[in-house]
């Protein structure tokens, strides 16, 4: 965003490389905004024993669908749970979610990408048509495939939604090393004797590194919300887990009475998934502008 | 331009058929045997008996009658052959053939997707534009609020306000169902401000890059309104990137009926994928599942298709 920009200054002192860009990194106000937002959901997953006013799965039958009030901040739902308790305990779930999935879907990609980008040839043909294969479906529809396979439950949607990026990640890889490979220092690295694994893990993805960082963070808030979406419709965390996407989907029949119910989960996601796009955004704009077109 | 179509088709086809069988090899694999599965849905639909009712012999006789014990490449053959002569097959659930699942269901999915798709390009373009043109004033920061929450709101959860506020509260539209086009509305919003939100933020990055280039300059100092230079000029160009992730975004609508249509209770294709996944119905979810992975490939080939129409340059690449 063209307002959140950061003038590049010119003089950076002796300060390092790391420094300068955090501190241009930081004058984005979105950035600044997404950390914020990030540290307070993060606090709240890790105090959430503590500050939770309430067990988050303990049925009250005599405080069903209570309002928001001062002794539920948040109101009950249809068991008489305390929202707020069970908020802060899904924001557990949801951020473990996100970054196990994309440590999967990067980790996975990463090689794929690196590997099929260096060897080209028969291995690169290979590796890119399953990676177009698996492109082909739209949305949620691999993560919902591999969940078939794996059957429901949160730890294989963490999986199904890795998986589900993988070929994103490889794409990308793939792209940025046929670039950089036909560079001099990897030339000049081939040149003085250097393994090819050498040249890949230690030249090139030393130089693939911003796109990776920008990609990772964007996609913590896209899997947030695959795993919440699949949670949804019933195919990921199983009842009475307080996971977000599925608290919306257990108080959608009582939405005429309890629009807070299905309200908070809601906001609660979008908030995760805006905050990391935010910092995402600014760091794709701080480390390599150039990936504007590429990573929206 | 020909020559082009038919390059971009043919590479299309192993796009197609390695999407079949990895749907094929998914449902192959998975750890239940489909005959048992099949007899045991049979037997609870006329009276719960136990699984052992019929013989091993019996469930032998059955797998071969289906052409279940033939190797896996015949089988795979015999799905695409059959697959091209339109027979998918019938459900494990309704006994009915798929096709006519698919055929009764088609129409709301294709329907909401094009509806969603127009609202995202529509309202996408318009927000983009007025964003690129005020650049730096509250509209354009308003306009790129709005657009980075779209991108960020569940559709799950947009589904669900909207049906509350205005099929709930101000009661102007029906909650849930589908029928006429009063039902169509909210769901096709639902799933089209994601797209929208995408489409503003690009539409407006790239109409902001072309507007800076000499050509617009020349067209500013001719002394050209500045309506024509942004709509003659400038869009033509600004549209590109644009179009891709239209393109993309269609997909999304595939992807996202899935939700869309669980929450607003409407049939169709995502509707029927999910409930045949928890129903345990394998040829249904085989063909839906491929029926979007084809349309999504088809839509992106129609995409290729209108760049090399846009950019004559890419033709020849």
């Amino acid at each position: 965003m063209a307002v959140m920009e950061a003038p590049v200054e010119a003089a950076e002192g002796e300060q390092s490389g790391a420094q300068s860009t955090l501190k241009r990194l930081f004058k984005i106000k979105g950035v600044v905004i997404g950390t914020v937002i990030v540290a307070f959901l993060a606090a709240g997953a890790i105090f959430a024993p503590w500050i939770a006013p309430y067990d988050p799965i303990a049925i009250s039958r005599n405080e069903q669908l209570v309002p928001p009030s001062a002794k539920h901040i948040l109101g009950t739902d249809q068991l008489g749970r305390d929202v707020l308790s069970r908020l802060l305990f899904g924001s557990r779930l949801s951020l473990i979610v996100g970054f196990v999935s994309v440590a999967i879907g990067g980790g996975a990609g990463v090689v794929l990408g690196l590997i099929s980008g260096f060897a080209g040839g028969w291995v690169d043909a290979v590796i890119s048509g399953l990676v177009d294969i698996m492109l082909a479906f739209p949305g949620l529809l691999l993560a919902l495939v591999i969940i078939i396979w794996l059957g429901p439950g949160l730890m294989n949607v963490m999986v199904a939604v890795g998986i589900g990026n993988t070929p994103r990640w490889a794409r990308l890889v793939r792209s940025t090393v046929l670039s950089i490979k036909e560079t001099d220092f990897v030339t000049a690295a081939k040149a003085a004797g250097a393994t090819d694994a050498r040249i890949m893990f230690r030249h090139i993805l030393g130089n693939v590194l911003a796109p990776i960082i920008v990609f990772t963070t964007l996609g913590v808030g896209g899997s947030i919300l695959s795993a919440a979406s699949l949670g949804y419709l019933g195919l990921g965390a199983q009842p009475p887990t307080p996971e977000w996407g599925l608290m919306l989907s257990e108080s959608r029949a009582f939405i005429r009475v309890c629009w807070w119910a299905a309200t908070f989960p809601g906001l609660a996601i979008m908030a995760s998934v805006l905050s990391v796009n935010l910092i995402g955004d600014g760091l794709r704009d701080t480390l390599d502008p150039r990936l504007r077109g590429k990573l929206s | 331009m020909r020559g082009y179509i038919v390059r971009k088709l043919l590479l299309a086809v192993p796009v197609l058929l390695g999407v079949s069988l990895l749907v094929f090899l998914v449902l192959h694999f998975l750890p239940v045997d489909p005959v048992r599965e099949l007899v045991m849905q049979h037997q609870t639909g006329t009276a719960p008996t136990i699984e052992g009712a019929l013989t091993d012999a019996e469930i032998e006789a059955l797998r071969h009658q289906l052409g279940l014990d033939r190797p896996l490449y015949i089988q795979f053959g015999r799905f695409v052959w059959n697959a091209l002569h339109g027979d998918f097959g019938t459900s494990w659930r309704t006994k009915r053939t798929v096709m006519t699942m698919i055929a009764k269901n088609a129409p709301y999915t294709i329907e909401l997707s094009l509806a969603g798709m127009a609202i995202s390009i529509v309202l996408g373009v318009v927000l983009g534009v007025i964003a690129a043109v005020k650049e730096h004033t509250w509209i354009d920061t308003i306009s790129m609020i709005l657009a980075v929450g779209g991108v960020c709101a569940p559709s799950f959860w947009l589904g669900l306000m909207l049906m509350l506020l205005f099929g709930l509260k101000l009661g102007w539209l029906p909650p849930i169902g589908a029928g006429s086009w009063k039902h169509l509305v909210l769901p096709a919003f639902t799933m089209g401000i994601g797209g929208a939100a995408m489409v503003a933020r690009l539409t407006r990055s790239s109409l902001l890059e072309v507007m800076r280039q000499e050509y617009i300059v020349t067209a500013r100092s001719k002394g050209l309104a500045e309506r024509l230079v942004v709509f003659k000029h400038a869009m033509r160009n600004a549209m590109i990137p644009v179009i891709t992730v239209v393109g993309l975004s269609l997909g999304h609508m595939l992807g996202g009926s899935v939700i869309v249509e669980n929450v607003f209770g409407r049939p169709g294709l995502g509707r029927i994928a999910v409930d045949a996944i928890n129903e345990k119905d394998y040829p249904v979810v085989q063909v839906t599942v491929l029926m979007m992975a084809v349309s999504y490939v088809l839509a992106n080939l129609l995409v290729d298709i209108c760049y090399g129409l846009l950019d004559p340059r890419i033709r020849y690449k």
